[in-house]
């Protein structure tokens, strides 16, 4: 600054002091009016953001529950219609076990036929009479004995043999069925259950001695076996099947042990498989048992379906 | 004559061996034995019965021992049955061994009267391929020897016989 610049007073440099104050305060108050602008817009994006955000997570709950309730839905119409389909089948078995019977009737009638034509009575008679009374071998000569006792044995293979091809399970004439049976195996580090349901009257288990032993009772046979021929070997090869009615059809459970479901529904799956398969009888009555794995809880009655399980 | 010849279907099995018929299927299985058909011979009965250590101690009511009232003289008798074959500790039984050949509705007093032996303590239990095992616990052989004797027992076995 020139000295000709220069206040010319001490009280003309205080005011322009003063001025130059006056005016950066009035800088300073501008910017910060313009900060606090652009706050209040920040401020109000994000209200606006957030307000999308709950909108977006609402309409998302809504989504998640609708398909929940869609899932319980088919979840409780996959039960009614697997137990409708059982007992549908349980039908059709029941009219097949009708023709097994008269199969059976026939094949016994044709036997004693048989056995009247071939002459086979009176040498089965004459067989069970030295059976039961083996002394009459004493009253021949030693040179003679062994070689009637020999005679008298080979005879009772030949019989044995001649009867048991007579008593081969008859042949229905119908035509092949297949049967469902569905079983569930569930579990985790801390235990588990295999849970199978046939397609067969619980009375087989429960009211066993008032019927015959019959086509229901080999498909139920059939299951019990495959279920134990799977727990043999394991650690629950001493445990003992519950069994009880659901739906009127019988079903049968078993307690897994901890860490053990996960090779048990292979192990069963192969199981069940493997004995109905030589199983002459099913053959013979023309029905194929199929085994379908479903998931434990489409086994057991939606909530407060309580009228389902009769064991 | 040909029913003679003709094996036994497995309801005629199970009430030869006096077992549930679903009991003769899973003996069949674990005894080894073939599964082509449920049907069976004298040499698979007693292929079966061996396997799951049956016996049978009694002969209708008759065999029971004496006593004015018949569920205690059940007890007494399926507990006596134990002690003179020696099934004490860890020489074990079959558990319908106790009651086979015994009329139904004893055979459900037997049933409850295990039931509480063994919560008792004075009855041990194993689950084995062959069946439930088991046998009096050698501690309580003298009370077994009691109740046996004198009808003496702890209320809850008495409670069996008392109902």
């Amino acid at each position: 600054m020139s000295q000709d610049e220069a206040p010319k007073t001490v009280a003309d440099a205080l005011s322009a002091v003063q001025r130059m104050q006056a005016q950066a305060a009035e800088q300073h108050k501008a910017q910060l009016a313009e900060f606090d602008q652009e706050l209040e817009r920040i401020r109000t994006s994000i209200a606006n953001l957030q307000a999308q955000l709950t909108a977006v997570q609402e309409s998302r709950d809504r989504a998640d529950q609708a398909f929940e309730e869609r899932a319980g839905g088919a979840h409780e119409e996959a039960y009614h219609l697997i137990f409708a389909s059982l007992r549908r089948q349980a039908a059709q078995l029941a009219e097949r076990n009708v023709a097994w019977t008269e199969a059976q009737r026939a094949r016994d009638a044709k036997l004693a036929r048989t056995l009247e034509e071939e002459g086979l009575k009176q040498a089965l008679e004459d067989f069970q009479a030295t059976e039961r009374n083996p002394s009459v071998f004493d009253a021949l000569p030693a040179s003679y004995r062994d070689a009637a006792i020999a005679a008298h044995k080979a005879n009772g293979e030949k019989l044995k043999s001649r009867l048991a091809d007579l008593l081969q399970e008859p042949q229905v004439d119908a035509p092949a069925m297949a049967i469902d049976v569905v079983y569930a195996v569930d579990g985790d580090e801390e235990g588990g259950v295999a849970m199978l349901v046939t397609p067969v009257s619980e009375e087989v288990h429960s009211a066993w001695d008032g019927r015959d032993a019959d086509l229901l009772t080999e498909v139920a046979g059939r299951v019990v076996q495959g279920l134990y021929s799977a727990a043999k070997g394991t650690p629950i090869e001493a445990g003992q099947a519950a069994y009880g009615g659901h739906q009127g059809l019988l079903a049968m459970e078993v307690e897994l042990h901890p860490g053990m479901a996960a090779t048990f529904q292979g192990k069963l799956a192969d199981a069940l498989k493997g004995v109905s398969g030589q199983a002459t009888a099913l053959a013979g009555a023309k029905v194929e048992l199929t085994f379908t794995a479903v998931d434990v809880d489409r086994l057991l009655p939606p909530d407060g379906d309580e009228e389902a399980d009769d064991a | 004559m040909l029913e003679d010849l003709k094996p036994h279907d497995l309801h005629a099995t199970a009430r030869a061996l006096q077992v549930h018929p679903f009991e003769v299927l899973r003996l069949q299985v674990m005894a080894g034995a073939p599964l082509q058909r449920l049907a069976y011979n004298d040499d698979m009965l007693d292929q079966l019965r061996s396997f799951g250590n049956m016996e049978t101690w009694w002969d209708g009511a008759d065999s029971l021992p004496t006593d004015e009232n018949t569920r205690r003289g059940v007890v007494r008798g399926m507990l006596d049955a134990m002690v003179q074959r020696e099934y004490i500790g860890g020489q074990t039984t079959r558990l319908d061994n106790l009651w086979r050949g015994l009329p139904a509705e004893h055979t459900e007093t037997a049933e409850q009267a295990v039931m509480v032996l063994h919560e008792l303590g004075m009855v041990t239990s194993i689950a084995t391929p062959a069946g439930m095992q088991v046998a009096i616990h050698p501690d309580a052989l003298s009370n077994v020897k009691d109740v046996v004797a004198r009808g003496n027992a702890p209320d809850a076995l008495a409670a069996v016989w008392s109902e």
